[in-house]
């Protein structure tokens, strides 16, 4: 099949796929911020208050002036809806009147911060260096001082009146805007798509204006709307030494500032003026936030509620009855029978492993294949007793563990399974160290769980471990930690821990994967001569052919969330049946392929969980389909062919 | 430092075709005083006097593990880095000639295609805006009836169609992505691709797909490719020529039949022996393994560099060679004391840079 054919076979269904995806929409900034319920809320609220500001001093029934002495601290009443405050003035009109000092103190001092304190930590995450050890330095001496002595320092300098004022709470909130501004675009600076527009010739002031700014505008949107607040109370502060908005002039903190002597005796003077205030930081703080989904389309879908009574699914799965004696009277290691799982999602179960055979006998290494999605990770973590079960539901089936079924234990007797029969090693060796504890305590831990070795019993065992693990100088290394070895050592460490108990099934999710070609060879050897050594079960997960015909004895190929074909690694590598098998063996770089012919690739992509197929799930990529109705009909079965077991309707057909 | 190393022509009349000469090229990182810090930061060797060329319309594959110096010698040609020494010509202009905007300009002819699209990709950018992107920063097709045509061309190109132009990177599978990428790069007519494990971080079955892509756009658009990558299987398919980096250095390069055909440095032999094809093979037959890990850029060791886990260096000490002790075992002397430079093999279409590359012609057969 010629490039183009595969191209052209491969494109119509993932548009299909894609079509289904609402269209683009063509809305204004407007009708999707009401289109949720927090921008709803938020922009109702800043129009109120924005109104507010504007019309307040029009709409205030009385002046908010004016004093009457025989009238001071009312509590509220139909004259004076907010009650009066020391000298007697009504407090309702000096919250209308006040709105418009208030908020231009808050979006104008954040605003000062914003346009002085997000260029600054741009320049500083750009020019890396001096530029940024002076401006780093500077900005850590302002945040040293008190917020309000800093302010103080400000207005006493320029002057006491509104526009210092909002110059002042501006300038001090500067140095969380320039830290924070810094911060972030330094991670985005590090994200390849950076670099990758530097390599296409985009100029500095473009990748800061078009790639930095956009993607870190969510981060800054919300720091503006938390220091909405925290500016209203600066200034409240300064007012209430005198050094704010002027009285007899109203403005919210100023007035909560006043009321604070009366706050036992009058609390409803605080109440009014600090509900204004608390309302209009949430206000903006809703609209920011929906502000920043709209700005941020990774985010759209990735909300994901944990859902409310989620505590209740945590029994543990039973396992059905009738193959549950199957598994424990099995002499397999690891023995798994008609296993169907699910992903919990708000749209109720997504299949992902869809009935699932499979058995390891002592002293085997059977290799899990598959691509993403293929269900064989969850299925791993299933067999290792390690499936969340607030996620992933076991919906049929049974998994025995050394003739003991895995499932319908209580949490104490699945410590124990897992500490005694399973050991697992997961791809990534960093993050499965703890970097603050020395690997001989790590080690220690897990040789003495449930064992009551005293210290010299443990050390000693710590120490043949890592021998097994071929780690020279053990003594020595017992006392290094995580950060001291080599990503290689860090996997033979990560072993030896799954060891200590010794297991009698080791699970190992692409171990070698994150580590050089010439280390995984190393790390694969070492697990071979362990297992024979041990007569372990190993179950091998990988995406890797070549790693299964020289590591593995028995393979199983999954697709799509079952098994489509298995066998021993000589017999289905060998002559693969399956479509599928026969097709992830040839799409590999030198495979037979003449150099600078193009590779037998197979078109269309893995489909994703939740969007599998009807029939026969890899019909739409199937070569050897070819319209046939049987395979659009229903899911093949698999059958015992040539000495494997193969899930395809026309197997015999790569017999010929 | 390596001796300068350049293959003789295939054909005398094509010599001027060279379209990337990479000349004794380094690039250390620290070594110098940061402000407020008393103590230079030691310095890196990430690559140390590499030479190479590629003629136009071939690939050259650069190979090696991490911290091999591999992906720094790949920015170093496209001029995202600056050497510390040596120079990089492109199609005739040297690269050290150029100020920033010159340099900018240059970058239209030499793209570059990152390994993880899931990353290499603005996620706020639609697909149409990235592919907008590049040509507005080189100032190509301003109108937009031309642009919007450029880059439905472009789309097809990489085997998608119109209806992705509105998605955002993460509403794409990662093949699409890398195609996305792939097309961004090739929007502007670029000469040259610099390739960083272009296939690495997708599915095995989407694998095969991008690597015909790459070589029908190869062919299609006359273009010259870079390709970073760790994968010999790879090289073996897709490359002409190779070199096999070491801890900064090409310990072998040559035309890739030779190179991978029938390796002369240890190290290429280990790694070819550990590419084998996806056939169960005889379980005996296993290959020598290399013994630890690549020693840290900032300890390279003395002498030949890959001295500390040569299986040869272990073989020949064992058979007699004068030797000396290290932490290492013991070693046969020239290895740990002499830098080895780049032996030309019989032929002169590859050369390797070991010591007994040339005395012991029986590591030839592989």
């Amino acid at each position: 099949m010629s490039l183009v054919q595969d191209m052209a076979a491969g494109a119509p269904p993932l548009a299909a796929k894609s079509d289904a995806a609402p269209p683009r929409r063509r809305w204004t900034l407007l009708w999707r911020i009401l289109a949720q319920p927090k921008g709803a809320i938020g922009l109702t609220l800043v129009v109120l208050y924005l109104l507010l500001a504007i019309f307040g001093p029009m709409l205030a029934p009385q002046d908010a002036f004016r004093q009457n002495f025989a009238q001071t601290l009312r509590p509220p009443s139909a004259a004076h809806w907010f009650g009066t405050d020391q000298l007697g003035r009504d407090v309702f009109s000096r919250v209308l009147v006040g709105a418009r000092a208030t908020l231009g103190i808050g979006v104008g001092g954040v605003a000062v911060a914003f346009l002085i304190g997000v260029p600054l930590g741009i320049l500083a995450a750009w020019r890396r260096g001096w530029i940024e050890a002076v401006l780093m330095r500077a900005i850590d001496i302002m945040l040293s001082f008190p917020d309000i002595v800093f302010a103080l320092a400000v207005v006493a300098i320029l002057g006491a009146n509104t526009q210092n004022v909002i110059i002042a709470v501006g300038v001090v909130a500067v140095p969380v805007f320039a830290r924070t501004a810094r911060a972030v675009t330094l991670s985005i600076l590090a994200e390849p798509y950076i670099e990758g527009s530097a390599a296409l010739g985009a100029s500095p002031a473009r990748i800061i204006l078009r790639h930095v700014l956009p993607n870190i505008s969510g981060t800054l949107l919300t720091l503006s709307t938390l220091l909405f607040a925290s500016t209203l109370l600066s200034a409240s502060g300064l007012g209430f030494l005198g050094l704010g908005t002027q009285p007899p002039f109203p403005e919210w903190g100023t007035m909560l500032g006043e009321s604070r002597s009366y706050i036992r005796s009058h609390p409803y003077l605080a109440t009014f003026p600090g509900l204004f205030l608390a309302v209009s930081a949430l206000a903006f703080n809703l609209l920011g936030e929906a502000l920043r989904v709209i700005y941020d389309p990774t985010s759209r879908r990735t909300a994901r509620r944990a859902p409310l009574f989620a505590f209740l699914r945590r029994r543990p799965a039973a396992p059905s009855p009738g193959i549950a004696a199957d598994v424990e009277a099995e002499r397999s290691a690891v023995s798994v029978k008609a296993l169907r799982m699910a992903f919990r999602t708000r749209d109720g179960l997504l299949d992902v492993v869809r009935g699932v055979d499979l058995a390891i006998r002592p002293g085997r290494t059977l290799a899990l294949v598959g691509e993403s999605g293929s269900g064989k990770s969850t299925l791993l973590r299933a067999i290792g007793t390690l499936a969340n079960p607030q996620e992933v539901a076991i919906t049929e089936g049974a998994i025995g563990i050394g003739g003991q079924s895995a499932l319908g234990l209580s949490a104490a007797a699945l410590r124990e399974l897992r500490r005694r029969k399973i050991g697992v090693v997961f791809q990534d060796a960093a993050s499965a160290l703890n970097p603050v504890l020395t690997v001989g305590a790590q080690l220690a831990e897990a040789v003495s769980a449930g064992s009551s070795l005293d210290n010299e019993a443990v050390r000693q065992r710590c120490i043949a471990l890592l021998q097994d693990v071929r780690i020279a100088d053990p003594e020595r290394r017992l006392a290094m930690y995580p950060h001291q070895f080599s990503g290689g050592m860090k996997q033979r460490i990560v072993i030896a821990i799954a060891l200590a108990q010794d297991p009698q099934v080791l699970l190992a999710d692409e171990p070698t994967s994150a580590l050089d070609v010439t280390i995984q060879q190393q790390i694969l050897v070492l697990l071979r001569e362990i297992q024979a050594k041990r007569g372990m079960a190993v179950l091998l997960v990988t995406h890797d052919l070549g790693l299964v015909a020289r590591f593995a004895d028995d393979v199983a190929v999954m697709y799509a969330g079952r098994i489509v074909e298995s066998g021993e690694v000589a017999t289905v590598l060998e002559r693969p049946l399956h479509p599928y098998t026969l097709a992830l063996r040839a799409s590999a770089p030198g495979a037979g392929e003449g150099r600078g012919q193009p590779l037998r690739s197979i078109p269309g992509e893995p489909p994703l969980i939740g969007q599998f197929p009807a029939g026969c799930t890899f019909r739409p990529r199937c070569p050897r389909t070819q319209g046939r109705p049987d395979c659009a009909e229903r899911e093949p079965e698999p059958r015992t062919v040539s000495g494997r077991q193969v899930a395809c309707l026309f197997a015999e057909e790569g017999l010929s | 430092m390596n001796a300068p190393f350049r293959l003789p022509p295939r054909h005398p009349d094509t010599e001027s075709d060279d379209i990337v000469v990479v000349d004794g090229i380094s690039r250390h990182f620290g070594g110098r005083k940061t402000l407020l810090s008393r103590v230079a930061a030691p310095v890196v060797r990430a690559v140390d006097g590499v030479s190479f060329s590629v003629r136009r319309g071939t690939c050259f594959a650069i190979v090696g593990e991490s911290g091999s110096g591999k992906s720094s010698l790949a920015r170093l040609v496209v001029g995202l880095l600056k050497p510390t020494a040596g120079e990089v010509t492109i199609d005739g202009t040297r690269l050290s000639t150029l100020d920033k905007t010159g340099l900018r300009a240059l970058r239209r002819k030499v793209q570059l295609v990152l390994q993880d699209p899931r990353a290499s990709l603005d996620p706020r950018m639609t697909v149409f805006d990235t592919l907008s992107e590049a040509l507005t920063v080189h100032g190509l097709h301003r109108e937009r009836a031309a642009r919007a045509a450029r880059i439905d061309a472009v789309i097809a190109m990489v085997g998608l169609n119109p209806a992705h132009l509105a998605r955002y990177p993460h509403e794409l599978s990662g093949g699409q992505r890398q195609r996305v990428a792939i097309a961004r790069a090739i929007i502007c007519e670029p000469d040259i691709l610099v390739l960083d494990e272009p296939v690495s971080a997708l599915d095995v079955s989407v694998q095969a797909q991008i690597i015909n892509l790459l070589a029908e756009l190869q062919a299609r658009l006359a273009l010259t490719y870079i390709v970073i990558t760790h994968d010999l299987a790879l090289v073996a398919h897709m490359a002409d020529a190779v070199g096999v980096m070491y801890l900064g250095r090409f310990v072998e390069q040559g035309d890739v039949e030779e190179v991978c055909g029938a390796p002369r440095h240890p190290y290429t032999r280990s790694l070819m022996a550990i590419a084998a094809p996806a056939v169960p093979p005889q379980r005996a037959g296993r290959p020598a393994l290399l013994e630890g890990s690549i020693p840290s850029p900032l300890a390279i060791p003395s002498g030949c560099s890959f001295h500390t886990r040569c299986p040869l260096a272990r073989e020949l000490a064992a058979e007699g060679l004068p030797g000396v002790n290290t932490p290492d075992g013991r070693l046969p002397r020239r290895c740990v004391e002499e830098t080895p430079v780049l032996h030309p093999a019989p032929g002169g279409r590859s050369a390797a840079s070991c010591h007994f590359a040339v005395e012991r012609p029986h590591i030839q057969e592989s």
